[in-house]
């Protein structure tokens, strides 16, 4: 009788404390206010609750996008027309002399001036990332907080420690090589263009290729690696769950099943709260990355359009060199695309639930 | 029109003169380039303008324009002083305003490579 009045009370307080979970018990509170500035520019506020009306938070997301795109744009076209005013010149004074002095001026001030588009989208770039890290570090704790309280005890723990390891590992490689080495292969391409040496030119492709190898394999390794780990660590997690059902169920009579099923509604409580912090991260990393995006990827449409342009009347030099650096713009979005798409991957891993029912 | 005129006239003066006075045609022949050049420099004034106003309209910094047209007036130059040095038969004069245009350009290019550096230093 004593065991059967316990369990009652054991079933309300677990009822109520279902009832009562709110998303500031998981830091949701502490993700919406770490949120970067772009998301605050493009949504405002984002709780979980208003996280939930996903289709108004796209339509803000597509106005934030169509403002930044403008800019960027006119940005870029006015680069992109420096551009081509400088070859256009160097074209026209060749045809009145044939001094090579005339084609290297050319050359260098071309060179000036797309340096000075690229540190400026380098400037952009790193700042993508280093807010991306910022954010990872209190959005992924809360996810997998918020996981590990809607079953899944194995893999938010794994899928977490992956997901960290990989996102830490990319920005530390990223900001202490793959900077020095892009400038490296600027200086390389430079030399190559301009003096038209067929060594530094296969050096300049190896660089080129060895870069987007390493960008490549770092997002495969990791999705391979969540893959498995979070396939195996959920298939545990789902049978741990199964598990304690059936025994909750079958070991308390008349009030197994109730409890079991007041569990069962925590869980998913947990599992909804985890969805809505979820759904605030894609959110927000999807504004953070707007910027960048549309820096780097019109710069790099232009700058190949103006190669394309520039070898038609100037010359093959002026096209290679603007090709080169188009290069540059292609791995600055590879950069920023690659520590994105991993925590892209480690949020939605994270959000897929255990089934609990 | 005028420029050909100039320079045919020039050249059937110098033909007729060679044998009679050899140092004639050579101040003929540079007579007519400074002529030539004159003229043609009447018509470079709107192309330059031109330039500069798609310079301050993309907008575009002057430092990244001017070099080039000091390298393109030094390679004229350059040109026109060797061929009329060839003509003199003085190939050593020649060279040496090869060389001296080689400097001169460099020296126009230098704000360039200062701009470079100083880049450099800001990525660096």
């Amino acid at each position: 009788m004593l065991l059967l009045f316990f369990c009652i009370v054991l079933v309300f307080s677990v009822s109520a404390h279902a009832v009562g979970l709110q998303p500031e018990d998981f830091g949701a509170d502490q993700v919406a206010a770490a949120l970067p500035d772009a998301a605050v520019d493009a949504f405002g506020t984002l709780s979980v609750s208003e996280a939930a009306d996903l289709p108004a938070r796209l339509e803000q997301l597509w106005a934030f996008l169509t403002g930044q795109g403008q800019d960027v744009f006119f940005s870029a076209m006015r680069s992109a027309g420096a551009i081509l005013l400088i070859t256009f010149l160097t074209a026209l004074c060749g045809v009145f002399t044939a001094s090579k002095w005339v084609s290297l001026c050319g050359m260098i001030s071309l060179s000036v001036l797309s340096l000075e588009h690229v540190s400026s989208c380098l400037r952009v770039g790193l700042e993508a990332l280093e807010q991306l890290n910022s954010f990872s570090m209190v959005l992924l704790p809360c996810l997998s907080t918020a996981s590990f309280v809607s079953g899944a005890v194995t893999s938010a723990g794994v899928k977490y420690g992956a997901s960290m390891l990989f996102f830490d590992g990319i920005i530390g490689v990223m900001l202490k090589f793959a900077v020095p080495i892009l400038y490296g292969y600027l200086a390389v391409m430079l030399s190559a263009r301009m003096t038209d040496n067929p060594m530094l030119q296969s050096m300049t492709n190896l660089l080129r290729q060895g870069m987007k190898w390493v960008l490549i394999l770092i997002s495969v390794c990791f999705t391979l690696y969540l893959s498995i780990t979070g396939l195996l660590a959920s298939t545990a997690d789902a049978a741990a769950a199964k598990t304690a059902k059936t025994v909750l169920s079958s070991a308390l009579p008349v009030v197994g099943s109730i409890l079991s099923d007041a569990s069962a509604a925590l869980l998913g409580g947990a599992a909804m709260v985890r969805n809505g912090v979820g759904v605030i991260g894609l959110l927000a990393v999807l504004a953070l990355c707007v910027t960048p995006y549309l820096t780097l990827g019109v710069h790099y449409l232009l700058y190949r359009a103006a190669a394309i342009l520039a070898q038609s009347y100037c010359g093959k030099s002026a096209g290679s060199v603007l090709d080169g650096f188009g290069d540059v713009f292609a791995f600055l979005l590879g950069m920023v695309g690659t520590a994105s798409l991993i925590l892209f991957v480690s949020v939605i891993s994270m959000m897929k639930a255990v089934g609990v029912g | 029109m005028k420029a050909i005129l100039l320079a045919l006239t020039a050249g059937l003066a110098a033909s007729a003169l060679q044998k009679s006075a050899p140092v004639f045609p050579l101040v003929l022949g540079l007579t007519a380039c400074a002529t030539i050049l004159l003229l043609t420099v009447e018509l470079t004034s709107p192309i330059i303008s031109f330039f500069h106003r798609a310079g301050e309209v993309i907008p575009l910094s002057g430092i990244y324009l001017t070099p080039m047209w000091k390298c393109l007036a030094i390679g004229v130059l350059e040109r026109i002083g060797t061929a009329l040095c060839k003509d003199a038969g003085q190939a050593s004069a020649a060279e040496a305003i090869r060389l001296a245009a080689t400097t001169a350009a460099l020296y126009a290019t230098l704000p360039l490579l200062e701009e470079f550096l100083s880049l450099l230093e800001k990525l660096l």
